[in-house]
Parts: C-alpha cells; sequence; structure tokens
C-alpha cells in the first residue's frame, strides 16, 4: 500500500461520516481521533513546510497577477478557522489528493511534500470544524477511475488482496425476496432499503446507510407483521388470562428470530428478548409485550446490514478469510437475491467453504444450475451501460411523429428489448463484452410478442393439438421458440399479461391462447390473420421506429433475434441511446463521458460549478455546430475528452432513429456530421479518427483497456466496492480468465467470486490510519 | 391556548435532540421565546378525484368574461360565490380561485399521481408510477418540522382502487425519490397513531404508545452492545441506525411532554372515528387534521378525500364518481358535481372555521395555514391537463397574495399561459424552498417560444 493509500485509507471513515445525516457528537468524537499528533505548531509546520511547498510548485500560475482558474494561493490564510480561504484550501487538498496539480508538464513535488502538505490542511480542517469531502467522493463509484489503469494491470502491485471488514446494508432485492419467510401478510410491508435511483453501479457497501427514514418503514412493517402473527398464530397466548412463561415465550422468539435473522438465536440473545418481554408486560400486559418482542426481533441489526467482519482462518498481511457462514451469504447475495441455499448451508456447516476452491466449487454450480434465480447477472448490465434508464426521459410525442406515451411506456419496453439482448448473449456465453458492444443482432418484443408466438404455434400444429397429440418434441419445439429451458423460466423472462401468467405450455393453455386471439376486438374487427399476427397493435404501432422498421415491416414473432442495418452493439440500441438522450434532443457530452468513463477508464472532473452550461440557441445550426463553444480553450481542456467520442452518435436521432440530416430549429435541416476521433485506449492501431459511431465501437471491441474497464466495474458490482491498487492480482486473473475461456462472464465471475478480494477482509483501523 | 402551549413548549428538553430533530427543537424553542417568525406556516391539501371543473367554482360575474390572452385578476370578495360554495362566504376575504395554470408535463385520464404535486409524467391507468423527487407537500413539510412532520389521511386509494381503510397509498404524495408516503385509512388508527400518546379510545393505545418506550430502549441498548463488537471504522453505519432509535426516545418523550396540549385537543372519541360510510370518514379525517394542526403535533397534511370508485350515498348519490364522470346516472353530471362540491366546501368551511378560532401572534390559526383544494385529475374526469383549478382557503402566513383574488391565467398556448409547475415553485419559494424551479418543464411550449419556468411573480410578496 503506498502512502497515498494509506493517507485515503485513513480518511476514508470520516469521509463517509460527514456524507451521512449523523449527529454532530460522533463527527466531532472521530475528528478528535483523527488530528495529526502536534510535534510542531501548526503554524510552525505552515511557515516551514506548506508556505514553501505553494511557492515552489502553486503560486506560479495561483497568484495575484495570473490568478489561473480564478484562484489565488498567494498570502492565503493559514487561519481555516476565520473561514475566508477555506473552500481555496478544500480545493488543494482535492487537487493534490487526486494527483491533479500541479498539471503534469509542470515540476512535480516528492510524495512526501504532498503528504506534509495533505496532513496540515486534513488537521486544520478538523481543527476548524471542517471537513472536505474529497475522502468520501473517493469511495463513490463516479471515482472509481481514479485509481491508476495503467498501474492496476502492470503485474507490478505485490500487495495482497482483501475487501475492509464491512457492514453491508441489505438490498432492496433481497428484501423483496425475504419478506415473505417473516411470516406476516407482504402486502403490507413496505421497501425499507430503496437505492437513489440514479446512473451506474448502485449497491455499494460504504454509501449505505440505515438512517431514520429506514427505521420509520421497519417499524412500520414490524408493527404489521407482529399484528399478523398475533391474529393468525398466537391468538390464544395473548388472550389468554395469565401471562405466558418463559416455556411459551422462548419458542415464538426461536423461531421468529430463524425466520428473520436466518440463523439460530443465542442463549443469551434469547434471554434479552425474554428481559423485554416480562418487563413489557409488566407495564402493558402479555399481548402487547409480545407485539413488542416480536418486532424488536424484526428490527434485529443482522437484517438490516449483513455482517462481513472476516471471522474465519487468519490470511497474510492482516487478513482474515470469510467464516464459512459468511462465505456463505456473501456468495448467495453477490449471485442472486437469497439468502443462502440448503446447499451453500450445508457446505458451510460441513467444513467445505473454507477455500478459494470451495468458494469457486459453490459459485460455479450455483452459475451452472439454471432452476436458480440470478436476476444479479442482468442487473449488472443494466446498470453499467444504464439504458434501464429510458423510460425517465420524457419526449415529445408530437415530435416524433407518432412515438406513442400513454397508456403504455414506449421506453420501458425498449428497455425490456435490451435485456433480451443481453440475456441472449449471455446464453452463448462467448466473446461476451465484444458482442455486447458489436453484435447487430436485436430483439424487438411487445405485449403480444409471446401470445401471437403461441398462436402460430397453434395454427400450425393444429390438426394434431385439436386431436390431442402432442410429442415431447413438439414440446420442446415450443419452448425452444421462446428461448426458455422449462415453463418455470417463462414469468421471469416475460412481462406477461397478469391471465398469461399460469400459461404451461399444455393442449390446454394453448387453446387458451387461441382463444383469446380469436376474442381480441381487432380480430373481430378485422377478420384476418395475418393482421393478427403480424401486425403490431395500433397501441403498438410506432413502436418498431426506433428500429428503422416501418409500422408493419415486421411480424416480430418469436424466435429472434432480427438483424438491423447501421447498428453496433448496445451503444447503439434505442433503450442505451434514449436513456443517455436530452428531452428534446441528443446528448454527445454525455454518451462521450460514458464512453470516456466507462470503456476508457478515464476521468473527467466533475463541471465547475462557475460555468453556465447551456447551448447557444441558433435555429440555423446543428447541435454539434452550437457545440463549438466549448471548443474554447478552458472548456476544450475537459471537452475534448468527451465531445469527440460522443459526436459520433449524431448519426442517431434523440429517439435511437437512424438518420442523414438534422432538422434545425428554423423547419429546414443540414447533413450531420458525424466524425470524431478516439484517443485513450492506449493502442496505437486502435487510437485515431473515427467516421461515426459504428466505426469507433469496432474499434473499441478491439481494445484491451475497454475490455479491464469493463472487467473493473464487474469487481466494482460483486464487491460492492471501489477497487484498490492492492486488488490488482484480482483483476489480472479475472482478466486472465475471462481471455482463456473465451470471453466467459461466467468464468469472470467465477474468478472474481473466489478471489482473495472478495474472501478476505481485513479491519482498517481509523486511529492509526495504518491497517492492523 | 398559544401562551400555555408555549409553556409547555419550553419545557421540552432541548438537549437531548437527535440530529433529524434539530430543526424542530430550534423552531420550538423560537416559538416558547415568542417570536412571531418562528410560528409554523401550515398547509393541508385536499385531493379529490374526478377533476374540479372550472365553470363549477368560477363566480357567475366571471363567467364568459375570461377568454383573455391576459391575466384575468378579479377582486373576489366583491362577487357572489356560486351557490355550492356559499359555506365558504364567512371566509371570502381568505379565499382564492385561481384558474387556467397547465400541466401538460403530466399524464391526464383517471391520475396524474405524483405529477399532480411534483410536475412531471407518470403511471398508467392502474399504476402510479416511478417517483422522481418528492412532491410539493412534502417539500413543505421538511420546510415546518413538526413531531409528525407529515400527516397522510385518505379514504380511499389510487384512482381506481378499491382499497379501504389501513395503510394505503394513493399514489399522490412522496418524500423523496422512490419515496411514495404512506397514508392512513382508518380514522380510528390515526386516531391512535396522533392522540394516543395522551388519550386513547382503547386501553391498548395509551399502553402501545408507552411500550413502544421499552422497544425503543431495548433497541438502543442492544445496538451500543453490538457496536462495540463491529470494526471501528463500521462505526458510522451502526451509528445511523442507533441513533434513528434515539430520535425515536425523543419524540416519544416530546409526545409524552406534549400530554396536557394533545389532551386539550384531541376530538373526542367518538363512532364517527369508526363509522364506515365514506361521507362520515371523510368527516373524521377532516376533524382529525385539524386536531393535530392546532395541537401542534403536525404542520402538514395531505387529505385524499375520495377515488373514482367511490360513491357519497350518504349524499343521495346512486353513482359512483366514475360513473358520474362518465354522465351515467338519473341526474346530469353538472348537478352530482354540484351536489359534492357543496360536501366538500361544508368540510373546508368546517375546518377553516376551527382554525380561525385560534388565535395566534397577532391573528389566528388559519392566517398562518393553506388549504389547497385540488384534484389529482385536473379539470375533468379524464384530465385534459390544459388547465388545473385550485381553490385557497386561509392566510398562507401572508406570505403570498392570494387571499381575496380570483385569477385566471391565459389559455394553454397562449403568450403569458403558465403551468402548475409554475405554480409549486412559487409555493415553494414563498415558503423559504429557494428552487429556481420546481418540476418538468412544458417542452412544447418551450419549443414554441413561450418561456415559463419561473415563480409567478405576481403571487410573490
Amino acid at each position: 500500500m503506498t502512502h497515498r493509500q494509506r493517507m485515503i485509507t485513513r480518511r476514508r471513515t470520516f469521509g463517509f461520516v460527514g456524507l451521512s445525516i449523523l449527529s454532530v457528537a460522533i463527527c466531532s468524537a472521530q475528528t478528535a481521533r483523527l488530528r495529526a499528533p502536534a510535534l510542531l505548531s501548526t503554524t510552525d509546520v505552515f511557515d516551514e513546510t506548506v508556505k514553501p511547498f505553494l511557492r515552489k510548485y502553486c503560486t506560479r500560475c495561483h497568484s495575484k497577477t495570473k490568478h489561473k482558474g480564478g484562484l489565488v494561493l498567494s498570502g492565503i490564510s493559514s487561519d481555516l478557522a476565520n473561514g475566508r480561504d477555506l473552500d481555496a484550501w478544500k480545493g488543494v487538498l482535492k487537487q493534490l489528493v487526486l494527483d491533479a496539480m500541479p498539471p503534469a508538464k509542470r515540476r512535480q513535488p516528492e510524495q512526501s511534500e504532498k503528504d506534509a502538505v495533505i496532513r496540515w490542511i486534513n488537521t486544520e480542517l478538523d481543527k476548524s470544524g471542517n471537513a472536505s469531502d474529497i475522502y468520501s467522493k473517493l469511495e463513490s463509484p463516479t471515482f472509481g477511475n481514479y485509481v491508476n489503469h495503467a498501474k492496476l494491470f502492470s503485474g507490478d502491485v505485490q500487495a495482497e488482496p482483501f475487501s475492509p471488514a464491512r457492514l453491508w446494508r441489505t438490498s432492496p432485492n433481497v428484501f423483496d425476496t425475504v419478506k415473505s419467510s417473516y411470516g406476516g401478510d407482504t402486502r403490507h410491508l413496505r421497501q425499507p432499503f430503496l437505492l437513489e435511483d440514479k446512473m451506474g453501479i448502485k449497491d455499494y457497501a460504504n454509501l449505505l446507510f440505515a438512517d431514520s427514514a429506514v427505521v420509520n418503514t421497519l417499524m412500520g412493517n414490524a408493527g404489521t407483521t407482529a399484528d399478523h402473527l398475533i391474529k393468525t398464530k398466537y391468538s390464544a397466548i395473548a388472550s389468554a388470562d395469565d401471562t405466558p412463561d418463559k416455556t411459551v415465550i422462548d419458542p415464538i422468539i426461536t423461531k421468529h428470530f430463524k425466520r428473520v435473522v436466518y440463523r439460530d438465536c443465542t442463549e443469551s440473545e434469547r434471554a434479552n428478548y425474554y428481559t423485554l418481554f416480562e418487563k413489557a408486560a409488566r407495564d402493558g400486559g402479555h399481548a402487547e409485550a409480545l407485539r413488542i418482542v416480536l418486532m424488536a426481533v424484526m428490527l434485529h441489526h443482522e437484517s438490516v446490514y449483513r455482517l462481513e467482519i472476516g471471522l474465519g482462518a487468519e490470511g497474510s498481511e492482516g487478513r482474515r478469510m470469510l467464516s464459512a457462514t459468511e462465505m456463505a451469504f456473501a456468495i448467495a447475495y453477490a449471485l442472486t437475491d437469497r439468502r443462502p441455499d440448503e446447499a451453500l448451508l450445508e457446505a458451510a456447516r460441513n467444513g467445505k467453504l473454507r477455500t478459494a476452491e470451495d468458494a469457486r466449487v459453490q459459485v460455479q454450480r450455483i452459475l451452472e444450475d439454471h432452476s436458480i434465480d440470478k436476476p444479479r447477472t442482468l442487473r449488472f448490465f443494466q446498470e453499467f451501460f444504464g439504458y434501464a434508464q429510458a423510460h425517465k426521459i420524457f419526449k415529445d410525442e408530437k415530435r416524433s411523429g407518432g412515438f406513442a406515451y400513454y397508456g403504455e411506456n414506449y421506453p420501458r419496453m425498449y428497455e425490456r428489448d435490451a435485456d433480451f439482448f443481453v440475456m441472449h448473449i449471455l446464453e452463448g456465453d462467448k466473446d461476451v463484452f465484444r458482442r455486447l458492444l458489436t453484435s447487430d443482432e436485436y430483439f424487438i418484443l411487445n405485449r403480444q410478442t409471446f401470445r401471437n408466438t403461441v398462436y402460430d404455434f397453434y395454427k400450425a400444429n393444429q390438426q394434431q393439438l385439436d386431436a390431442g397429440e402432442y410429442s415431447e418434441a413438439k414440446q420442446q419445439e415450443l419452448l425452444e421458440r421462446l428461448g426458455l429451458r422449462g415453463w418455470h423460466e417463462l414469468n421471469k423472462k416475460y412481462f406477461l399479461h397478469k391471465f398469461n401468467r399460469g400459461f404451461n405450455g399444455s393442449i390446454r393453455a394453448i387453446k387458451q391462447i387461441a382463444k383469446e386471439c380469436k376474442d381480441w376486438k381487432n380480430w373481430k374487427k378485422h377478420k384476418d390473420e395475418q393482421f393478427l399476427l403480424h401486425g403490431m397493435q395500433p397501441l403498438y404501432k410506432k413502436y418498431p421506429m426506433v428500429y428503422d422498421l416501418a409500422d408493419d415491416e415486421q411480424d416480430f414473432l418469436l424466435p429472434q433475434p432480427y438483424k438491423r442495418p447501421n447498428r453496433a452493439g448496445m451503444l447503439t440500441h434505442p433503450a442505451w441511446l434514449i436513456a443517455h438522450s436530452l428531452n428534446d434532443g441528443t446528448d454527445p457530452v454525455r454518451r462521450g463521458k460514458w464512453v470516456r468513463e466507462r470503456l476508457l477508464a478515464g476521468v473527467v472532473p466533475d463541471i465547475p460549478i462557475t460555468v453556465d452550461a447551456t447551448v447557444p440557441e441558433d435555429h440555423s445550426k446543428t447541435l454539434r455546430e452550437r457545440f463549438a463553444v466549448t471548443e474554447q480553450q478552458e472548456c476544450w481542456r475537459c471537452h475534448v475528452k468527451m465531445n469527440p467520442l460522443g459526436y459520433t452518435f449524431e448519426m442517431f436521432d434523440d429517439f435511437g432513429r437512424v438518420r442523414s440530416e438534422e432538422k434545425l430549429g428554423d423547419g429546414g435541416s443540414k447533413a450531420i456530421n458525424t466524425a470524431g476521433n478516439l484517443q485513450g485506449a492506449g493502442d496505437e492501431q486502435i487510437d485515431g479518427a473515427v467516421t461515426d459511431a459504428l466505426d469507433l465501437i469496432h474499434r473499441l471491441a478491439k481494445s484491451n483497456k475497454v475490455r479491464q474497464s469493463i472487467i473493473r466495474h464487474v469487481f466494482r458490482y460483486y464487491m460492492g466496492r471501489n477497487e484498490r491498487l492492492s486488488d490488482s492480482k484480482t483483476l489480472i486473473a479475472a482478466d486472465k480468465a475471462y481471455l482463456e475461456s473465451g470471453g466467459s462472464y461466467q468464468a469472470l465471475v467465477i474468478s472474481l467470486l473466489s478471489s482473495d478480494s472478495f474472501l478476505y477482509r481485513k479491519q482498517l483501523d481509523q486511529a492509526s490510519g495504518d491497517s492492523k | 391556548m398559544t401562551h400555555s402551549r408555549r409553556g409547555i413548549l419550553k419545557g421540552l428538553s432541548l438537549g437531548a435532540g437527535g440530529f433529524l430533530l434539530r430543526p424542530l427543537l430550534r423552531q420550538v424553542q423560537l416559538q416558547a421565546e415568542g417570536d412571531p417568525r418562528a410560528l409554523p406556516s401550515r398547509f393541508v391539501f385536499v385531493v379529490k378525484s374526478s377533476g374540479i371543473v372550472p365553470d363549477g367554482i368560477t363566480p357567475e360575474a366571471f363567467k364568459g368574461k375570461e377568454a383573455s390572452p391576459q391575466l384575468f385578476d378579479q377582486d373576489l370578495t366583491k362577487v357572489a360565490l356560486p351557490a355550492s360554495m356559499q359555506a365558504l362566504n364567512p371566509f371570502k376575504d381568505q379565499l382564492a380561485i385561481v384558474q387556467g395554470l397547465s400541466g401538460k408535463m403530466c399524464r391526464g385520464g383517471h391520475s396524474s399521481y405524483f405529477g399532480m404535486m411534483a410536475a412531471y409524467m407518470t403511471g398508467g391507468e392502474f399504476d402510479a408510477g416511478t417517483v422522481v423527487r418528492a412532491t410539493a407537500d412534502a417539500e413543505l413539510a421538511k420546510l415546518n418540522p413538526a413531531p409528525f412532520n407529515h400527516v397522510g389521511l385518505a379514504v380511499k386509494g389510487k384512482a381506481l382502487s378499491k382499497s379501504y381503510g389501513g395503510t394505503m397509498y394513493p399514489g399522490i404524495t412522496a418524500v423523496g425519490p422512490g419515496k411514495e408516503m404512506p397514508f392512513q385509512g382508518s380514522p380510528d388508527v390515526a386516531y391512535e397513531q396522533l392522540f394516543g400518546s395522551a388519550v386513547s379510545a382503547t386501553t391498548s393505545g395509551e399502553k402501545r404508545f408507552k411500550l413502544q418506550r421499552n422497544l425503543f430502549d431495548f433497541m438502543v441498548e442492544d445496538l451500543k452492545k453490538v457496536r462495540t463488537a463491529i470494526p471501528s471504522s463500521e462505526h458510522g453505519k451502526m451509528d445511523a441506525y442507533l441513533n434513528s432509535f434515539e430520535e425515536l426516545q425523543v419524540r416519544h418523550s416530546k409526545l409524552a411532554g406534549m400530554n396536557e396540549q394533545i389532551k386539550a385537543n384531541a376530538p373526542a372519541f367518538t363512532d364517527k372515528f369508526t363509522a364506515e360510510p365514506e361521507e362520515i370518514r371523510q368527516e373524521a379525517h377532516f376533524d382529525l387534521a385539524t386536531a393535530a394542526l392546532i395541537a401542534g403535533l403536525t404542520n402538514v397534511v395531505t387529505i385524499r378525500l375520495d377515488n373514482v370508485n367511490m360513491t357519497y350515498k350518504q349524499l343521495g348519490i346512486d353513482k359512483h364518481n366514475h360513473g358520474i364522470g362518465h354522465n351515467e346516472g338519473t341526474k346530469t353530471q353538472t348537478e352530482y358535481r354540484d351536489i359534492i362540491r357543496k360536501h366538500h366546501t361544508e368540510l373546508l368551511a368546517t375546518m377553516a372555521g376551527k382554525l380561525k378560532a385560534v388565535p395566534e401572534g397577532d391573528g389566528n390559526m388559519l392566517d398562518r395555514t393553506m388549504i389547497v383544494f385540488v384534484s389529482d385529475s385536473g379539470d375533468a374526469h379524464h384530465g385534459s391537463c390544459l388547465e388545473w383549478p385550485y381553490l385557497i382557503l386561509g392566510g398562507a402566513s401572508g406570505k403570498l397574495k392570494l387571499p381575496g383574488r380570483y385569477l385566471r391565467y391565459p389559455k394553454y398556448g397562449e403568450k403569458g399561459c403558465r403551468t402548475i409547475a409554475d405554480w409549486w415553485t412559487t409555493i415553494l419559494n414563498a415558503h423559504g424552498n429557494p428552487v429556481e424551479f420546481f418540476g418538468n418543464e412544458d417542452l412544447v411550449l418551450k419549443q414554441n417560444g413561450i418561456s415559463h419556468a419561473g415563480a409567478l411573480q405576481e403571487l410573490l410578496i
């Protein structure tokens, strides 16, 4: 671990406390511990260390005469408590921590010089009751790329990987699957563990807390569940005249605890609950006391946070392996939204969850077992690509020429199409990332697709089916047509109408669908089989337009996909293009930023607060022409990282339709310019001028850096945190596993989930800043 | 009343507050010191279904005179109110009618759901859709904290749902992205929750309140022990959980300390609070809301008054609101609507009367209250979103130039037309939320060069 990393680690806990809404008392207690030992008076340190540092590296540009970026550091006040130069000092700290200043072309300070200044600023910030948000920011997904990519994959880092010993808040999806086991009426339970609905990977261990909003919901859930249990299971006990004793209450506690916390209650825990019961019974009678105890169990901290302390065998460099139980939960929650299955628990009990190899066996078992629901796999791609945010972008219906919004939300359906695109590639599990980036085979489904396909199957086999003949092979044929391995997958894959959800592939079910089709009012009106099967319902008429298809150009029956011209993978999929567009136009900057950050492991700083980021109105110019304002020197420093990538997507309009001209505000139109430039792939063969998005994407798909950048995101998703330099070995091994398996996502996941980063924990002591 | 209340507030311990209760305690302290600026602003949002037909709330004198491209701005106190609104006559100087604001950034139809108070498109026929931001009522609750920050009472749930009683999610109020606010549908349960700490209908109610303390104490003790067993780097997360229970302890003490004040203001528990008929349930909810405001238990209440699935049987109506909206039944839609409006305005008038009777500062509680009567489907049974009528009662804390005014904004698409997003921006700005623009912009207006995004300056003081 480098010194800089230690510094980051040291400050981390303080940072996230700053983020949360905790009491001031806690903050100040922590700041007290974090204060540097005062060997010298801080004024001395300023005069002897900080001031000369500023003079040597900073004030050449940030002087009163030059004040670059509006910042003056000559004559800056060393008294942070007076608040005058507080923001300036926070700025300096940020630049130093992120290695952003001095600029690369200028003389660079030694790490030890920088550390001394960083330490002084932190001490002074603490003393003045302030804190910088830079350390908490470094923990957040948007700052993941600040760890140097080349170093990470260089093979030079020898540190042993680990994750910090941690608490990780229950995910909303786990709550959804677990709630039915609480014994209450799930209809009255509300989601306590909401994630911020934003772009990118969301479930980060260090960013999520059980705050008072969570507790309010938990209290409500606990109350209704307790009421329900008392009404349905314990009414006799509650209404009995005498207060029940330990022999009655203990089994109730034991059972409820197991339901909620999913482990056996310890003797002392049980005793605590019984004491609560006794006290409450004295105060308010045993019926209410039973309610309180059931609620208390529901609020157990282990149902709110999962504990990953590292209670297993001791490893090198102060690391400890997860205990067998911890490992069982970690694997289960990494791959599924459920608690560990019986096989995992049994392995844990029998000492078969102690090593990386044990983990590998279990992970592989779960991945290969198609009867186990693994929604987390698809969710990674939804979060990574961000296409699942398309439904939030409101498009003006009129401008589109019939893009229906009312009733059915088209973008939501395009997101589903994109899901199918991803699932199809994952089923093949070969060359996954390259195919995701370049495949032109799209799925185009609507709510009618399933039903029409079954009807089509019925028509083709009507004679046999009506005669009750339905061979094994035929049944298989229908399954394959629908892209299913078994009927249990039906509702996982398709969002069906309520009355189709019970479809089981039987003759009766097929005939029922045929009847529904004939009952459909448009069938009655048209009496046209062709229309029924091959046309879109009026509601979906304009649905295919974003795929450059005319209203009735395709029949949209399964099996699919369809090859679409002028497309290359997810970044040209309408769902992605809409999700990365504005209400009324394309968004080259955001698209460019996406490619820079997600695929090229690059860093684009936050937009400076002094910048008024508006594109000038000019009805005679294309958006790209109007973007010329960003080419001014001070803007271009950052925009050069985004615009030349994002401009290439101008070959699509903001609905995702291929275009050659852009409609202008004055009613006219102009030819679009899709030329761009790719820099930063780190490969001469790949970097350079590109003609359009397709050219850009096909180059990106060949890049090692792009592959590694995606793998970094996969790492973040499964580990619930940003990578550190010390995770280098894990990432290199994962990259290797992916390559050697011919681009298998499963192989990549197996490698990550049996890595030291996933299995080892290390306690980071905030007092010294060093790991124990 | 206010004096005795001050006394009680003064007696509260201010030292024990959790961080979240701090703004509340600060306000309580200022109030105790008798600073009139610290008096809270109160809000009641009364949300009916099936639309408020603009003509129905327009005084006869203004009918037909309003198709003007300019803002039609008149003195409401000088004209007669429609017959169905006579109950509001005593409050004419505290009444305002605002018409003509469009809400085309919302979904129309049976309900615009959260869009009504957060100005964006969401939901489908049976589904309230995604919550992208807190609704305006919830934003106002954040600015005016109280032991119960925001009380939601509902007679019915979502537009077409059949739910009745218990916790309901009508899809109209959200406290933040993805966080819908629950509404209480059973007046007896709401009674327990609001007043149970001091008075209770059942013996179990008071017991339950007292016993909660045992639960909070247990959780706090238990979590303190757990804290020692986890790595120090992770204490922050556990402390967040622990502190939430400490806050509940504080609220519990506060409510216990407000005992007298709550007792003095809680309505007597009658069979009104357990009655089944919807109209009586509406009355019960209004009683609860009014008493909670007067007792200082809350400053913001949202009442979901009905939905399209409900029939006003007690008013002698034989069709549910949906049928009425589709011109079914023995009477005309206008006749039905007049009967229902009369009932609604009587509910509003009763609430206003009670608030007016309580002196506060230099005036009375109604002066510092803003009752907003609105429909989640805007102007019609199937809302067009072309206009969105509002009826406002109360002095709005003197922060808006509304009382006594009748305003009709230019028609949708006319130069000078404005939107409901502008309206909510105005109310938020007036009450201390400086948001530049709340909600989504109307892109069609924007493209047609009609600039609207910002507060309605003519309403700001």
